[in-house]
């Protein structure tokens, strides 16, 4: 924003432009990897819904009787934010629910590992993807993808997106 | 005006995000129901389970609590020994699934073949403790339960605990 600000009142062009495309790249590096990560750790969940709600039951956090009816459509939404960020489509909002997901994640993990709960995360659906039981490292992993999904949400301005190509191939047909 | 208009952005922001929340939870619903297999919306814990032909209850820790005291009663920790040793129900036996048939010989004197077995491990979801009674039911074991919430849940409702190995007088 700062950049556009100061190339609208005649600051100094390269270095202004270098900035807005290396923050460009940044956030779609970001995009890629928050989208990509959360389409394959919904596959797992998708495809066993039933191990993945055990996993839910695990922390002790939700009532048990919830438990299988938040295994049937978390992963949904899962793959549907994921699938967004990736392809640009409705990039901010899907970045607010992968932020509000991993927000949710990162303090089951932290009530998990404060209580002293031997389990394991669940967090990509299978035993053997999952990382093993919940620790320091989950912790840590949990509060740097909230933030990566956060500056989306604060600094994605629709660039390299489905939507936005779309949008300007229509506002703006190819000439001949 | 700036700040309605930033109000205004962060509400429509929210409003999208709710739509694809709610659109894509009714996939999940929607492939749920349409499945020739699907999950109960409600999720009711079994009841009991047959494990080598023997019928065995799934108590939660209150439940368990009346039995505690029993003379003709024993719990049994199915963990790892690391866990049993950091902290267990006063007076439970350690008798974990790994080399369960060596491990048993160790234990036999304290498992009478008449006595109740409320065995138990982590939580709902370990299945630990069905693995033992399984090996218990070969044996001849006939009144066994397990405590399916686990040893967190006997831990958090602070029902007594003790420390270290299993003592004479526990």
């Amino acid at each position: 924003m700062i950049a556009r600000i100061k190339h609208r009142r005649g600051g100094p062009l390269p270095r202004v432009q270098s900035e807005d495309i290396s923050v460009k790249y940044t956030i779609l590096a970001a995009r890629l990897f928050i989208g990509g990560l959360f389409v394959y750790a919904s596959v797992y969940k998708i495809m066993d819904p039933a191990e993945f709600a055990g996993a839910i039951r695990n922390y002790l956090i939700l009532p048990a009787a919830w438990s299988n009816v938040v295994a049937l459509t978390l992963p949904w939404v899962e793959l549907v934010a994921g699938a967004f960020l990736v392809l640009g489509i409705q990039s901010r909002p899907a970045a607010v629910l992968t932020t509000g997901m991993l927000t949710v994640f990162l303090a089951a993990v932290v009530y998990a590992y404060a209580t002293g709960l031997d389990i394991d995360c669940g967090c990509f659906g299978s035993p053997e993807s999952s990382g093993g039981r919940v620790g320091v490292a989950h912790i840590v992993r949990d509060l740097a993808l909230v933030l990566v999904s956060f500056a989306v949400v604060l600094w994605d301005r629709g660039d390299f997106a489905l939507e936005t190509i779309f949008h300007s191939k229509v506002a703006s047909p190819s000439s001949p | 005006m700036a700040g309605q208009n930033g109000m205004r952005s962060v509400f429509s922001l929210v409003v999208r995000a709710a739509i694809i929340f709610i659109c894509a939870s009714l996939v999940g619903v929607a492939l749920n129901m349409a499945s020739s297999r699907p999950l109960p919306w409600v999720y009711e814990p079994a009841s009991q389970l047959e494990l080598s032909g023997v019928t065995v209850p799934l108590i939660d820790e209150r439940e368990a609590r009346k039995f505690f005291g029993d003379p003709g009663t024993v719990f049994v920790d199915t963990r790892n020994e690391a866990d049993y040793l950091s902290s267990h129900v006063e007076g439970a036996v350690f008798l974990p699934p790994t080399d369960v048939e060596e491990k048993f010989v160790a234990a036999e004197a304290l498992l009478p073949r008449e006595s109740r077995l409320i065995l138990y491990c982590y939580g709902p979801e370990c299945d630990m403790a069905e693995e033992v009674a399984r090996f218990l039911g070969q044996l001849g074991y006939r009144n066994m339960m397990i405590m399916s919430a686990g040893y967190g849940a006997w831990e958090k409702a602070g029902l007594p605990v003790a420390r270290g190995k299993r003592s004479r007088n526990e």
